[in-house]
């Protein structure tokens, strides 16, 4: 059997849609492994409506809603800055 | 015992002579980039071509890391420093990342590759992708068994595959699958994956459930591996070479180990246990290679060295201390200049003995200031007989190992004709050496004369010839036919020619292990071409299309919330559902069933909306199981892709297969070498910043050809960090620390 940790902190985008547009990749992925069904369609939720080409919706707006109902504190991983021990990535 | 190979470690130049000189078959460094040790002192590239030199003059080997991603802003300098290392004779590469294997088959095929450890190749349908990249050796997980390396070889042995396997053997092991471990790259923004690890599983942590503190210690922390033991059963396996890990450890530790594990396995008598136990080592375990559990390799009560244990103290007189001798495996006797510690709790204070009053087989009374007390457990942290003996190793050192028959004439104008001829073996799978002849002809310039005084004789021929001094070569045949009677030639002639054609000797053996000069042409005329056309890549493609969303789940009832939203995929990953393998596979087949039925809902499946996630680092045997249950699906009409993540899988199934997270996927190379290898959609890294991300998709739009591969990221959830051989299924990381700072990235 083997085990998985997951980190306490929860990875999360929704405010930088433009940006991930701007990579071109074709689908982004919300991992919704080990939260409530209840959370995780919340969460999945609020993406489709950030996601929406014709999106209108204010996306600080949406990610405050995620802070509301998460217990995870919320980063952006290396997303925006890359990994810090490195100069540049 | 033939265990074909010992591989040590060298983080410089000293250690790597030390590790050659101790016994060493072959030394694995790093340059000063591309190494999954970026804060070791590592190698510059004058030092690499110097060590390369050392080895091959030694009989020895080098293997150089370039073991770590890189994104494809480096591909570039990742292709030049290859090329490099291919032009100056370094003997292997170790590679992690799938772009730079992709990129090696086709610009330097004659660069011998070795998969790291960091790729997680276990399984068979992994060793034919090897066999199909070129690789010629896998270095495997720490976590595999001496049983499985042993159906790996014989089912090799059996389809006729010729691939070298590479096992740990001594020194730290990891506590996350490696390559799969993200913990300080998440927390610390220090990748292991770019040879940064800030080595969070070495600190203390307070584990809560629900705020309940349920456990404390060094929760993560494993014991060091040592399989002294069980060398017959690591040999028997068909493991061709043992690799000792250390490359941030010093001299005096690798050559201890070295010194030791070339004694084990050459069957030699002696105390190589003990001196073992006596350099760095957080407690021995057999290790999962050795069949040990979870349990048996973690180390919770300390990640630091004590030493080997020597008894208590039993009286305390003033400063004179009695120390009785408790150790039942090792006989020990102090010296002065030995290092000791006194355990007591949880703190260890240490002294070099600098007195010795009295020692017997069965105490020691000694004088130290140190405030101790009666009961302390006293540690033999430091010998100094074993680190005087290391001192042998320390200086450079050219081993006679070469045989070179020598045969002398004389030319009709008197002038030396000499035959040198010489082998070079290798060792290779099944005892299969690889040899390669030498021989050249050598006619002096010199020329014998007919001799005024004391003509020279064959025995000072034979003196003179038989001098190698410090090369590779002794003289093993020296024949000598036809020497004209009363001729003479100075001594100082006979050496120079000595030295000559042991100089052609010796070259002929550096240049063995370098590529031919055509080919070095070849290749170099190849790389150009490339790098040319890359750094023609910059238009940077509009996107068009519309951006899906897609999710992992891991239970019906989030599918079934979910179903009226716009899902693109979902990747049903119920693995964390069951307790065992069995239970799994009991259920997998009606869960599947079920989802597939809330996925389509009655309609046609056009889009493989549903894709299974296979956990991590399943068997042969589970792959068997899951392809058959799959493939009885389809059917019954329902088709469902797969997605896992080591890169030989796709074979293995004839429906669509996914690459998960794991593959580690950093570079529009690896994209595409996986792609060729049947995989139709990626997960990209999630360590990768939006620059690198966009940098790999413009790329890929340039050497995809005319197969595509759906690329994805990652945007949102709480991100698996490690995964590992265990008794627990999973766990939140709310553990972190107490007492170590793990840092976050908050935005």
């Amino acid at each position: 059997m083997h085990s998985h940790f997951i980190n306490k902190d929860c990875l999360c985008l929704i405010d930088e849609v433009e940006l991930i547009k701007d990579t071109g990749v074709n689908s982004c992925i919300i991992d919704c492994r080990f939260s409530s069904p209840q959370y995780s369609s919340t969460i999945v939720s609020l993406y489709s409506q950030a996601l929406k080409e014709d999106n209108t919706y204010d996306l600080n707006l949406l990610k405050e809603q995620i802070k509301n109902i998460t217990l995870s504190r919320l980063n952006k991983g290396n997303f925006i800055n890359g990994r810090l021990h490195e100069k540049s990535c | 015992m033939t265990l074909p190979e010992l591989l040590a470690p060298a983080g410089d130049y000293d250690i790597l002579v030390t590790a050659i000189n101790a016994g060493a078959d072959a030394v694995y460094i790093s340059g000063e980039r591309f190494g999954a040790r970026a804060f070791a002192k590592n190698f510059t590239l004058e030092e690499i071509e110097k060590s390369v030199e050392y080895a091959h003059l030694n009989g020895a080997k080098i293997h150089v890391t370039v073991n770590t991603l890189i994104n494809n802003f480096e591909v570039v300098d990742v292709v030049k420093y290859l090329f490099y290392l291919y032009k100056v004779g370094v003997d292997a590469v170790i590679v992690q990342d799938l772009g730079i294997i992709e990129l090696i088959k086709n610009l330097i095929p004659g660069l011998e590759v070795h998969a790291s450890t960091q790729m997680t190749l276990s399984d068979y349908d992994c060793i034919l992708w090897a066999v199909e990249n070129n690789i010629s050796r896998i270095v495997l997980p720490r976590e595999i068994s001496v049983d499985k390396i042993a159906e790996m070889s014989k089912k090799m042995q059996e389809s006729n595959i010729t691939m070298e396997l590479e096992a740990f053997g001594h020194g730290a092991l990891c506590y996350c699958f490696s390559g799969n471990c993200y913990i300080s790259s998440y927390n610390s923004g220090r990748s292991g994956n770019r040879g940064a690890c800030a080595q969070p599983c070495r600190k203390q942590y307070k584990l809560k459930y629900k705020n309940y503190n349920v456990g404390n210690g060094y929760l993560l922390s494993t014991h060091d591996l040592a399989v002294y033991k069980g060398l017959d059963k690591i040999e028997d396996a068909g493991v061709f070479s043992l690799k000792l890990e250390g490359r941030m450890k010093s001299a005096d530790y690798v050559g201890t180990i070295t010194n030791a594990y070339r004694h084990l396995i050459d069957g030699d008598e002696g105390d190589y246990e003990k001196d073992l136990s006596l350099v760095f080592n957080r407690q021995f375990t057999d290790g999962y290679i050795l069949n040990q559990k979870p349990g048996q390799v973690l180390g919770r009560e300390s990640s630091g060295h004590e030493g080997v244990y020597i008894g208590r103290i039993t009286e305390k007189k003033g400063d004179l201390i009695t120390i009785a001798k408790e150790n039942e495996e090792f006989k020990i006797n102090l010296d002065i200049g030995d290092g000791i510690g006194f355990k007591y709790k949880d703190k260890i204070k240490g002294i070099y003995i600098d007195n010795i009053k009295e020692q017997t087989d069965e105490y020691i009374k000694l004088e130290t200031t140190r405030n101790v007390r009666e009961g302390d457990k006293v540690l033999l942290s430091y010998s100094k007989s074993t680190h005087d003996n290391l001192k042998k190793f320390k200086s450079e050192t050219i081993k006679q190992n070469i045989p070179l028959d020598l045969d002398i004439k004389w030319t009709e104008d008197l002038r030396l004709n000499i035959n040198a001829k010489f082998k070079i073996v290798e060792k290779g799978i099944n005892n299969e050496n690889k040899e390669e002849e030498f021989s050249f002809r050598y006619i002096s310039q010199t020329k014998f004369e007919p001799a005024q005084k004391r003509p020279v004789s064959i025995e000072d021929i034979e003196k003179q010839m038989l001098k190698t001094g410090s090369t590779s070569f002794y003289i093993n045949n020296l024949t000598i036919n036809g020497m004209p009677e009363n001729s003479f030639v100075p001594i100082g002639k006979l050496n120079k020619i000595r030295r000559t054609i042991l100089d052609k000797a010796t070259e002929l053996l550096l240049n063995y292990y370098k590529p031919d000069k055509k080919e070095v042409r070849a290749t170099n005329k190849r790389i150009s071409q490339f790098v040319k056309e890359y750094k023609s890549y910059t238009d940077i493609p509009v996107r068009n299309e519309k951006l899906n969303l897609s999710i992992f789940a891991d239970n019906l009832e989030l599918i079934k919330m979910t179903s009226k939203l716009p899902i693109h995929k979902y990747f049903f990953d119920p693995s964390f559902s069951y307790y065992g393998q069995e239970e799994y596979f009991n259920n997998i087949k009606d869960l599947l069933k079920e989802a597939y039925s809330i996925v389509y809902k009655g309609k046609e499946n056009v889009d493989d909306k549903l894709v299974l996630v296979l956990s991590s680092f399943v068997s042969d045997e589970e792959i068997e199981r899951i392809s058959a249950i799959i493939e009885e699906l389809e059917e019954e009409g329902m088709r469902i892709p797969i997605m896992y993540d080591t890169p030989g899988i796709a074979k293995s199934f004839k429906n669509k297969v996914y690459g998960n997270h794991n593959l580690n996927v950093w570079n529009s190379y690896n994209v595409k070498n996986l792609s060729d290898a049947g995989f139709k959609s990626i997960i990209l890294s999630s360590e990768l910043s939006h620059t690198e991300i966009k940098e790999l998709v413009s790329k890929y739009q340039f050497i995809k050809g005319n197969e595509d591969v759906d690329l994805n990221i990652i945007i949102q959830g709480n991100l698996e960090v490690m995964s590992r051989n265990s008794n627990i299924k999973w766990c939140l990381i709310t553990i972190c620390t107490v007492i170590s700072s793990i840092r976050t990235v908050y935005v």
